[in-house]
């Protein structure tokens, strides 16, 4: 039992104990050697049957026993119902043993499925054991198999939960059941079950009993999130955010010199590029995304397109699809505008994963404007080394009024929310405010920050409405001290929020954007981001900061950039004092085509023995990437190869010009000589240039 | 030190000279009897009738009858002074206050089943008695070993009478306060919070 110290066992106590072990071992002894020989005689039977009433955990012996009655019913001139008869008794025996036993329970489920059983003693059987231990999930997951067997109604095994609840509401089996069943039902539109709204207001109503009757009891709080759930969802996807923005104009210039060009956000800069990208960002993983659903039509279309999705997982499905219009073979005429119309969903074929299909039809449409050449002669080697020091940075006082940088403004196509989820939100939130004011609960806390986050994801376009981010931002604070045990989680969240807030609109945008300036003290074009020192530990709002070509991050507490692939146009990246223990946290950078500039400096990458991450992203190990053997050997050489694999990952696919890894505990001369090796376009390593 | 007999057995008694005789086997007689033992008297305990005489008897169906039917008279503690003619006897008087002021009975046909199973129903006269689990009465019980003798039965239920709503739940565990329809959801949290309050 947790937390209870073990007693030295006394004398004959331990006499018992070792008489019993040996008995085991005995009859574990016999049962493996008749496994191990296909007996499956009646004495050898026997034998598995005692051994599973002693131990109704022995999986081997379970599976033996399928295996004699396949036998048997193969070679037996028994009765089948007398055979399988034979297996349902003795799984009731070992379940009266243990009847959290799952052995025991899916071999009466295996026996059951072969059809040779009666079924009328199963529903008297399961109200025994549920008896025993109402919140036995074996049972209940039993139970939804049985019901289904015997045909039963979802209706009446709602009541039947609801039974089981009023009894005793500290049952988090029932509750799970509960919601199983009310799926089924609200899919199916059943008789009593449709309009969706009147079930979740019943089901509210429900759950309040359980939620203010003892707030401390969690377990009406799981099924309260499955509710806000199923309240907030949204089935169909959405388009929430594309680069280039519908209306954006996009200036192409044809050298590396960006002085005095560019100077607004909406309106994009790029410079020495052959290829532009188009990026379109949905509300959740979508697939179909293609040339005929995607309908792309201008004069710098000369070839077959390819959507490719931005994964870390080489799947079909994405949030975020990229194609690049190959520019490098154009004769672009100077001081033309180029028109770009794109129509997304006008034929049926993208669906989300849960089988829900774009339905709303959209356009987006932009303009590309190509620069006359600059006629200024080029300095030097025609490229500067990168400073992220604040000296090189200038705060922007204000942007151009023609301007906007969010999506969500020139984004028509978010069909209106359904009044009643606001109002059903609105009204918990007030509920809960009101227990809290009066009762400190953290799970309350974190269901209102919650809800709140909710509220303002289906008031988003309604700017009428005031933000709730504040009250979000203070209730996680209050979670992470209340709460120490799960402070990471509730720091990731509030490092969304803040990111939330930080882009919601121009205004609060606009602390953050720089100008960069060069060695020379010239304003260049590029804006960075600067969001530095706001202790994230996670990046969030990415459709918000597609056109970002400057990025620092530097001085927060990220361990992972997941996310931050969408963002392709993305030029420098300041990761620099963050926590990153391993290569393979830095993955989405694998994906960044433009990336130039990159500084990892003072991180923990080579800190660690073990890299916790490695399961999660991919990695050669997974079996899922495509990984260049050859080259890697062959630039490794005689240098201990399985140390840089994962670096060589990462950095393999990428054109760097300069790359920052000081303060590590990997940056060494051998790995420094196996990087300018695997990044043949660099040209600065670690603030010295390169020969 | 004493005993109880059935007078209608006459058995001889010996020895013949008592500290003290007392008649009835009332719960008041018996507490005296007790109490002179203790003291180390001897004691000659009698009764009238076929079954222990109380109010606080549990009788077969047989003796109730005889019971209720029997007239309440005892023979005058004055007759059997003076029977005895002796003056060493102190004569005391005990009071019974009557239980109830009429009883009546009816006999209705006595089936086979009634016949056959009179014998397993007793009738307790003074009817169940209620006790907390914490009360001092069940630490005596305990101690005097008659707990042994007794059987227990938790109340399953409390209800409180209104004029307007009849009667109305007492609402006395988690399960009920959850599953109540008048109660408002802070009243249930109050509650709720009470409950923990005083555990």
């Amino acid at each position: 039992m947790h937390g209870r110290p073990r007693k030295a066992l006394k004398q004959e106590d331990e006499a018992a104990s070792a008489a019993k072990a040996e008995k085991l071992r005995s009859l574990q002894a016999q049962f493996l050697a008749n496994h191990h020989n296909h007996i499956y005689s009646k004495e050898a039977l026997d034998v598995s049957a005692k051994l599973l009433e002693v131990n109704p955990e022995c999986y081997t012996a379970w599976n033996y026993r399928k295996l004699a009655v396949q036998h048997l019913l193969s070679n037996s001139d028994s009765d089948p119902h007398s055979i399988f008869d034979d297996e349902l008794k003795l799984v009731e025996i070992a379940l009266r043993k243990n009847f959290k036993s799952y052995g025991a329970w899916h071999h009466r489920k295996w026996v059951l499925s072969k059809g040779h059983s009666s079924i009328d003693n199963e529903m008297r059987l399961l109200n025994g054991f549920q008896k025993m231990d109402p919140r036995n999930f074996h049972a209940w997951n039993y139970r939804r198999f049985v019901a289904e067997l015997m045909k039963r109604s979802d209706e009446d095994e709602l009541k039947y939960t609801e039974e089981v609840i009023g009894t005793n509401f500290s049952n988090y089996s029932a509750w799970h059941n509960r919601s199983v069943l009310l799926s089924n039902l609200l899919k199916r539109k059943a008789e009593g079950y449709f309009p969706k709204e009147k079930v979740l207001e019943g089901e509210f109503e429900h759950v309040h009993n359980a939620i203010f009757t003892d707030p401390d009891d969690q377990s009406g709080w799981f099924y309260h999130l499955w509710l806000i759930d199923q309240t907030v969802k949204t089935d169909a996807p959405l388009l929430v955010s594309s680069w280039p923005s519908h209306g954006s104009n996009i200036t192409l210039i044809g050298d590396n010199d960006l002085r005095g060009c560019g100077l607004s956000l909406l309106n994009g800069t790029l410079s020495d590029t052959e290829t532009l990208p188009i990026i379109l960002y949905f509300n959740q993983a979508v697939e179909g995304i293609n040339s005929s659903t995607v309908a792309i039509k201008s004069e710098l279309l000369k070839e077959e397109l390819v959507w490719k999705p931005l994964s870390m997982k080489i799947l079909n499905t994405a949030q975020v699809w990229v194609v690049y219009l190959n520019l490098g073979n154009m004769e672009l005429q100077p001081s033309k505008t180029y028109s770009v119309e794109i129509n997304i969903g006008h034929s049926k074929g993208v669906v989300s994963s849960n089988g829900n299909h774009y339905g709303d039809p959209s356009q987006i449409s932009f303009e590309v404007f190509v620069q006359t050449a600059s006629t200024e002669p080029t300095e030097g080697q025609g490229g500067k080394r990168t400073t992220w020091k604040d000296t090189n940075f200038q705060k922007i006082d204000h942007f151009q009024e023609s301007d906007s940088i969010l999506p969500a403004d020139q984004n028509p196509h978010i069909p209106t929310t359904s009044n009643w989820c606001t109002e059903e939100i609105g009204e918990e939130i007030t509920k809960f405010q009101d227990l809290l004011s009066e009762y400190d609960c953290k799970i309350g806390k974190l269901t209102l920050a919650r809800l709140l986050t909710a509220l303002d994801l289906l008031s988003s376009q309604h700017d009428g409405r005031k933000s709730n981010t504040e009250e979000v931002l203070q209730l996680y604070t209050d979670l992470m001290k209340l709460d120490p045990t799960h402070s990471l989680y509730y720091k990731d969240e509030h490092s969304l929020i803040s990111l939330k807030r930080i882009t919601s609109t121009r205004d609060s945008l606009l602390p953050y954007c720089h100008y960069y300036k060069d060695a020379t003290e010239t304003i260049t074009g590029y804006f960075c981001l600067k969001l530095q020192n706001l202790s994230l530990s996670r990046m969030g709002s990415i459709e918000n900061l597609l056109w970002v070509q400057m990025l620092d991050l530097s001085h927060n507490e990220l361990q992972s950039i997941e996310g931050l692939e969408a963002m392709q146009l993305l030029s420098c990246l300041n990761l620099s004092h963050n926590k990153f223990g391993s290569f393979t946290a830095l993955g989405p950078v694998r994906l960044l085509k433009s990336l130039k500039v990159l500084n990892i400096s003072y991180n923990e990458l080579g800190s660690h023995s073990i890299d916790t991450t490695r399961y999660l992203c991919s990695s050669p190990v997974s079996h899922t990437e495509e990984f260049a053997w050859d080259r890697f050997e062959i630039l490794t050489g005689s240098i201990n190869a399985t140390k840089f694999w994962e670096a060589f990952l990462i950095f393999g696919s990428l054109t760097l010009t300069e790359l920052n890894i000081t303060g590590n505990a990997v940056a060494d001369e051998n790995f420094r000589s196996f990087l300018v090796k695997v990044l043949p376009t660099l040209r600065w390593l670690d603030d010295e240039e390169l020969s | 030190m004493y005993l109880i007999i059935v007078v209608f057995s006459y058995p001889s008694i010996d020895p013949v000279n008592f500290d003290l005789i007392i008649v009835g086997t009332a719960l008041s007689e018996c507490v005296i009897a007790v109490a002179a033992s203790v003291v180390g008297k001897t004691i000659l305990h009698l009764d009238p009738n076929s079954f222990y005489d109380s109010h606080f008897a549990s009788l077969s169906f047989h003796n109730l009858t005889s019971y209720l039917t029997s007239p309440h008279s005892l023979p005058s503690a004055a007759t059997v002074v003076a029977s005895s003619n002796s003056d060493d006897i102190v004569v005391v008087d005990l009071v019974h206050q009557p239980f109830y002021t009429d009883a009546e009975t009816a006999t209705y046909d006595e089936s086979v089943f009634l016949s056959e199973n009179l014998r397993k129903f007793n009738i307790d006269l003074g009817g169940p008695r209620a006790l907390f689990c914490a009360d001092k009465t069940i630490d005596l019980l305990m101690k005097s070993g008659a707990a042994q003798y007794l059987e227990f039965k938790g109340i399953d239920e409390s209800f409180v009478y209104e004029a307007n709503a009849g009667l109305v739940n007492v609402l006395d565990s988690r399960g009920m306060i959850f599953r109540d329809k008048k109660l408002s959801l802070e009243e249930k949290n109050q509650l709720i919070r009470f409950f923990k309050l005083v555990q």
